[in-house]
Parts: C-alpha cells; structure tokens; sequence
C-alpha cells in the first residue's frame, strides 16, 4: 500500500449552470454513476424510493436533498458534491436552472473556477442559457464548456448540434466569452458523459470527464502588480501584524509599500508565520499572511497595499455592470454600503446609464431602478475615497457586492474610473505625502503624549449662525481640559499667506481652500486638534469642505454644520445644529462625537485607544 | 460542519441565519458572492457560521497529517477491521468495515472508497437529517 502523502489534494470548483429542465442535475447523477463514484447503496436506494413513490427514476434525485425538491423535481438550492477523479478532486455545484433562484445560482457561480453550460438539444438556446452565460462571464468564470444534452431526442443529429453550437457561440462573441469546447451529449442515456458515444461518430471532441480533467486549476495571479487588501491589524506583544489574503502579485521584506487611500508608506520589515523555521521571507497571491513594517504608521482594514509604482485607482466615483439579486428595487439616489475586498463605505447610485437585456444583450434607458434579478450598467458614488481597480486588470479589487440594511443584494464589476473634481487635490495629496520628511517623533508619540490623536474640527454654514462663538467655546473647553487645539481662523491666512492673491482669486474659492487645506495639514501633524470654521468661503463652504476634506486624508474629519433654515448640510456632516444654540449643549455633544471617533479617550487622563487610523 | 457530509449540508451557506424558532428557510438563502458573506444581521438574530464548509474529508485528515494534530483512536482500526469514520452518540453510530491503522491508511483509503462518510450514522436514513436539522441539529 502507497503511504506516501506528497502533497495535499488539489480540488476544483465546477459549477454547472443552464436552463431549467435542461438537465444539470441529470447530468451530475450520471456523471457519478458512470464513474463509479456513488457512495455504496446510494443509488439502489433512491431507485427503490421511486418504485414506492410509483415514478421514473431520475439520476437528478440523487443529489436533490430536500424532500420539496424531490417532490417538485427541480433544485431549489446550490448543491455541492464531492467526488474524485485520477487523483483529483472536484467539487462539483450544481446551480438551480430556475430563473427564480437565480440568487442561487450566482452564490454557485461565483466560487467556481471553471463552468459546464447545458443547453438542452430539443428546445435550443432558451432565456437562462443566455442569462447563466452572460453571468458566467461577469462573475469572472473564463474557463467553460457547453454541453448540448439530450442529443437523444433529436436523433443524434449533427446539423440540430451544428445550429445551437453557432447560435450560441455567436451570442457568447458579444461579450467575449470563448467556450473551451461544446459537447454534444445524452446526459440520461449516459452518450459523451464518462464514456463516448457510438450515437455520434461525427463528434470526436473531448466527453464531459474529459473535459473536466482538462480545466486548469486557477493560476495564482503571482506575475501580476501586487494587491494586498489589509484584513485587520494584529497587536501581537509589541509588534503590529497587517494581516490579509494577497490578491495579486508578491511581496518581500524590504519591499516600499503604498497603503491606499490613505498613502501611508513604509518597508516590510518581516513576514510573520507560526512555528515555521526558517521564518519565510516572502509572500504570494492566493496566500494569507501578516507582515511587520518598518515605520509604526497606522493603517486600517480595508486599505489596499501596493508598491508605488503600480497604484490603485482611488475616487469617490467609478462605472460597473452590476446584476441585483435584492427583493427591493435598486434605486437612484438611496443609500447602500459598498464592499470593495475589504473595504466597507456607504455609497449611493449617481446614474443607471442602461439595463442590459440578457437575451440579446438590448439596452434600455432612462430607468431609475434596478428590479430583481436584471443586469445595469451604472455609476456609483461613495461616501469617501475608495482604492480600487478596473476588473479586466484585477479581479479581486475589480469587483463588488452592495449591501441593502443587512443583506448582499448586488453584485458587480468595476469597468471605469470616473474622475471626480477632487482629482486633482486628491493627487497633489499623494504626491505631497510620497515626499512628505518624517523627523524621529511619530504621529503614536505624539498621540501618547498628548493623550488624544490630531483631527480637524469643521464648523459650516451660513453667516450669523453661531459658528465662531461655538468654536472659540468648543478651542477654550478642549484646551481647559488638558488637550492640544488651536482654532484656525481662516482671516488669519488673508491678510498673510494668501496675500499674493488677486481680488479675483480671492472671490473663488479654490486656491484660498487649497492653501487652508495644506495649512490645516500641517497643524494636524503636529498632532493639534484643528477647530476650523468656513466662515472665509462665504456662500461657497461646501466646496472649501470638500477641498479640505481631500487635502487632511486620512485624519479624522468631525463636521458640524448650522444653519437657521432647513438647508441640505454638506456631504457626510457628523453633527447637523440649527442656529445660535446652547453652546454649553453643542460643545458637549462635539466631545462625544470625538470621544466616539477615537479622537478623545473616555476619560480625561485616560489613555486614548489607537484603533483607528490616523 | 461540512459540505461533503450529507445532503442538506451541501447546500448551506458560510454563514447561515436561523429565525426566531430555529427555523433554516433554504428556499430563501443568502447569497455569497467571491469572498463576500452576509455577516451583518438584525439584532437577536440566531447565526450559523461554516468557516471549513468547503473542506473535504480528505483535506481534514491531510491538515491533521500536516500539523500532527492528536485525534481520538475510535477512528483506528485497532486489530478487528473496523473502524468509525464519523462519531456520534454511541447508541445511532456503528463502525465501518476499514484496515486503516495510521493517518495515511485513512488518507488513501479515501482516495479510493465508494462508503459514504456517514454511512455509520442511523440518524441519516430517510429524511432523518432534514427533519433533524430543521430542529436544529447542526
């Protein structure tokens, strides 16, 4: 006997999609049965339960579990099965065909690395062979066979095969999709699945099990830029571990990493493992693992690390196809949050350009929602700067789910970078920080000795709504109590800093905005909390906040605003307040809002938690 | 908990949410896309969570191979050509017909046996398990 174990088993993930009734489940059953692979007894028994039941055995039943879906003959549920095959082992989903779980089918798809498409002979290309395909194709399946059954109710007919196999391929050329072969087969009656057929001599492509041994397992994307998505931050005695799955490409200690967006950079310093001597030096898409930096910068789950010549894109707006699987309607304008790796922000839809018809891939326009089970093409716009990346480059920081409340109601991939108008501040940042000179005390020092991180306080709103007073009581609290703030008063940048500018500069808002941004900056890393007010920008606060907003990326932004009428506060404003208020009540309420940020400790005296970023 | 186990569990999800009675709706799952999981819930919510789901019998004992991980020995066979392949209460489980004296003897057995892993368990005749998972067994 062979006691030799040389390396642990590959598997692969095959999902077998198509049509209702075209016979995916048959296909499985008999797929097992001609391969021997059927556990003892399994087969016998369920060909008794029919004899009983007084109805034809059908190799389906074998893996329809449930007693409703035996009774109903159709699968209501993703299924796995099991079995090996020379030393391979194949999990094999068996995706429901009907259209009305087409949920299913995609939770199915989308961990699969390689598909078999059925198309039943007697009925031809039908609404979910297009559908299954088009997905297929979305969800990142490339490698796919399609399999014609029940050749046997068509006479074994070359030119029936012929006519679906050129209907069909020439639906899949729309979108790109190339099948690695199509396979005429009898599913029931056993014709090309483990054995070939004698019915088809014109047929002399690969049987069903060939085929499956001929999908490749999934290549790691090791030769690709690196995308390391940060998972958590792990404090381990005075180490902290950056911990994730690598998504593309490798790393080594001594590597520069950029972490995105927050364009913190530092070396790699090791490769953690446990127990493993000596310890690695190196990591490799596909594999998880932590890593130790040189330098003590926070960065936070979510940010993608990368080497700086091979950046991610970042904005607060890109293009996607997205299918939407959501019991409600996606609409135009509502809140969902947006899951990119591991990055969780709230985003909203900005556009629903056109749905997509899968079964002639026909365009319509001017929808604002997205029903169950429909495909669109639409822009999204986040909440804050999200690192991502085009899907046709990278896979798994090219693609998303949107979250409705609690559950995943769509899913999409991402196939254009929209330039916002912060672009072009948001890359003076990056280039500003890329360069930025450290001296030998750290943003953690000073935090430790302050006993609370730096953070910028925004005051908006019109004029005469109590701003200054609240923010000179808001400076003179924090202060009393211990902190380090400094109100930054914008008339101060004037009559100084800003004085080369003409009237005309001075009467738009973009360059004064731009130097209070990188002043602000400055202050916050001198570890400062910044109490600001937009009262210099007048009328045009909302772009002044924004400007800012970009420029202090990533320190925590807490924005008030106020306001005597009902106006719309800016984007992402913290605390909304209406007009000359009890201050003593609107202060408190600010020092919550930064004790809740992480900003302030609990307790004076305490020491402050560094969870966050900074 | 696993998908290769038995019928039902092939069809579960990473994570996995009971209603107010324990009841598993499968008609109605969530979806998991690539690495994506629904793992925000309303409060109070009774959640199930399946990290090795996609394990297989023979990655189990491979893993445990690999770390040198100490298991209980009723998965031996201990001289009289049995051996269990799943454990359970000790009334509803019986051993199966195995030489596997090692690890490896198992892993290989594996690679080549047409048993069902629970063929030993009486609580998988019929449609014991959906009943019983519907009750909540796991």
């Amino acid at each position: 006997m062979d006691n030799q174990i040389q390396k642990p088993s590959e598997s692969l993930n095959i999902v077998i999609v198509g049509h209702v009734d075209h016979g995916k489940s048959t296909l499985l059953g008999r797929l097992y049965a001609d391969t021997g692979s059927l556990p003892d007894g399994k087969l016998e028994k369920v060909q008794a339960i029919c004899r009983q039941q007084g109805k034809d055995f059908e190799y389906a039943f074998l893996f329809d579990a449930f007693l409703e879906e035996q009774e109903q003959g159709i699968t209501i549920d993703t299924a796995r099965t099991f079995f090996i095959w020379k030393g391979r082992q194949y999990i094999i989903i068996d995706a429901p065909g009907h259209k009305e779980f087409l949920k299913n089918m995609i939770s199915g798809a989308a961990r699969a690395e390689a598909a078999l498409l059925l198309i039943d002979a007697l009925e031809g290309v039908k609404e979910q062979s297009k559908k299954h395909g088009y997905l297929l194709s979305l969800l990142g399946v490339r490698q796919f066979a399609v399999v014609v059954n029940k050749m046997d109710l068509v006479g074994y007919r070359q030119d029936v095969f012929d006519a679906i196999e050129k209907e069909y391929r020439e639906f899949l050329g729309q979108f790109k999709a190339v099948p690695e072969c199509i396979i005429p087969v009898s599913a029931k009656l056993g014709d090309n699945i483990a054995n070939r057929s004698t019915n088809m001599a014109w047929y002399t492509g690969p049987t069903v099990l060939d085929q499956l041994s001929r999908f490749k397992k999934e290549a790691a994307q090791s030769e690709q830029p690196l995308r390391f998505p940060v998972q958590d931050v792990y404090k381990f005695d005075a180490r902290r571990i950056i911990a994730g799955r690598i998504t593309a490409g490798k790393l080594k200690v001594g590597d520069h990493l950029v972490f995105s967006p927050s364009n913190k950079r530092a070396n790699i310093r090791s490769v953690e493992a446990f127990n493993i001597d000596p310890p690695p030096t190196e990591g490799y898409a596909g594999q998880s693992i932590g890593i130790t930096l040189d330098e003590q910068i926070f960065v936070e789950r979510g940010e993608i690390a990368t080497h700086q010549d091979q950046l991610p894109s970042v904005s607060t707006a890109f293009r996607a196809n997205l299918f939407w699987l959501g019991k409600r309607p996606l609409e135009r304008g509502r809140k969902y949050q947006l899951r990119v790796a591991n990055k969780e922000v709230d985003c909203e839809v900005a556009t629903i350009h056109r749905i997509i018809d899968t079964m002639d891939l026909a365009q319509q326009q001017g929808s604002t929602t997205v029903n169950k089970n429909q495909v669109a093409e639409l822009t999204l716009r986040t909440k804050t700067p999200v690192a991502f990346d085009l899907s046709a480059s990278f896979e798994a920081t090219g693609r998303f789910v949107l979250v409705d409340e609690y559950d995943i109601a769509g899913g999409g991939i991402v196939t254009e970078l929209i330039h916002d108008d912060q672009e072009f501040l948001r890359e003076e940042a990056r280039r500003r920080d890329f360069a930025w000179v450290k001296g030998e005390v750290g943003v953690e020092d000073r935090a430790r000795q302050y006993g609370h991180r730096a953070a910028i306080v925004l005051f908006t709103g019109g004029r005469h709504t109590g701003k200054s007073l609240l923010a000179r009581q808001l400076e003179g609290r924090l202060v009393a109590d211990g902190r380090h703030a400094y109100l930054l008063d914008g008339e101060n940048l004037r009559r100084g800093l800003d004085a080369d500018l003409t009237d005309e500069e001075r009467g738009q808002t973009d360059e004064m905005a731009r130097r209070y941004g990188e002043v602000a900056r400055l202050l916050i890393d001198t570890g400062l909390i910044v109490v600001s007010t937009t009262n210099p920008f007048g009328v045009h606060y909302k772009e002044a906040v924004q400007a800012i907003r970009t420029l202090v990326n990533p320190a925590p932004v807490i924005a008030v605003h106020m306001s005597k009428t009902s106006e719309e506060p800016p984007q992402n404003t913290d605390i909304v307040l209406s007009g000359p208020t009890d201050l003593d009540i609107a202060t408190k309420q600010i020092m919550d809002e930064l004790k809740k940020r992480g900003v302030l400790a609990q307790a004076i005296g305490a020491k402050p938690t560094f969870q966050y970023s900074i | 908990m696993r998908a290769d186990e038995e019928g039902t569990r092939a069809k579960e999800r990473y994570f996995s949410p009971r209603d107010k009675h324990g009841d598993w709706d499968f008609r109605d799952q969530p979806p998991e896309l690539w690495n994506q999981f629904k793992t925000t819930f309303p409060p109070g919510t009774h959640i199930r969570i399946h990290p090795l789901l996609d394990w297989t019998e023979i990655n189990i004992w491979e893993y445990i191979k690999y770390e040198n991980i100490p298991f209980m020995d009723l998965y031996l066979d201990k001289g009289d050509g049995t051996r269990y392949r799943s454990l359970g209460c000790a009334p509803c489980t019986t051993p199966i017909k195995s030489t596997a004296k090692t690890v490896d003897e198992i892993i290989n057995e594996l690679r080549h046996t047409t048993v069902a892993e629970r063929a030993g368990r009486a609580q998988d005749e019929g449609r014991g398990m959906e009943l019983l998972r519907k009750d909540g067994y796991m």
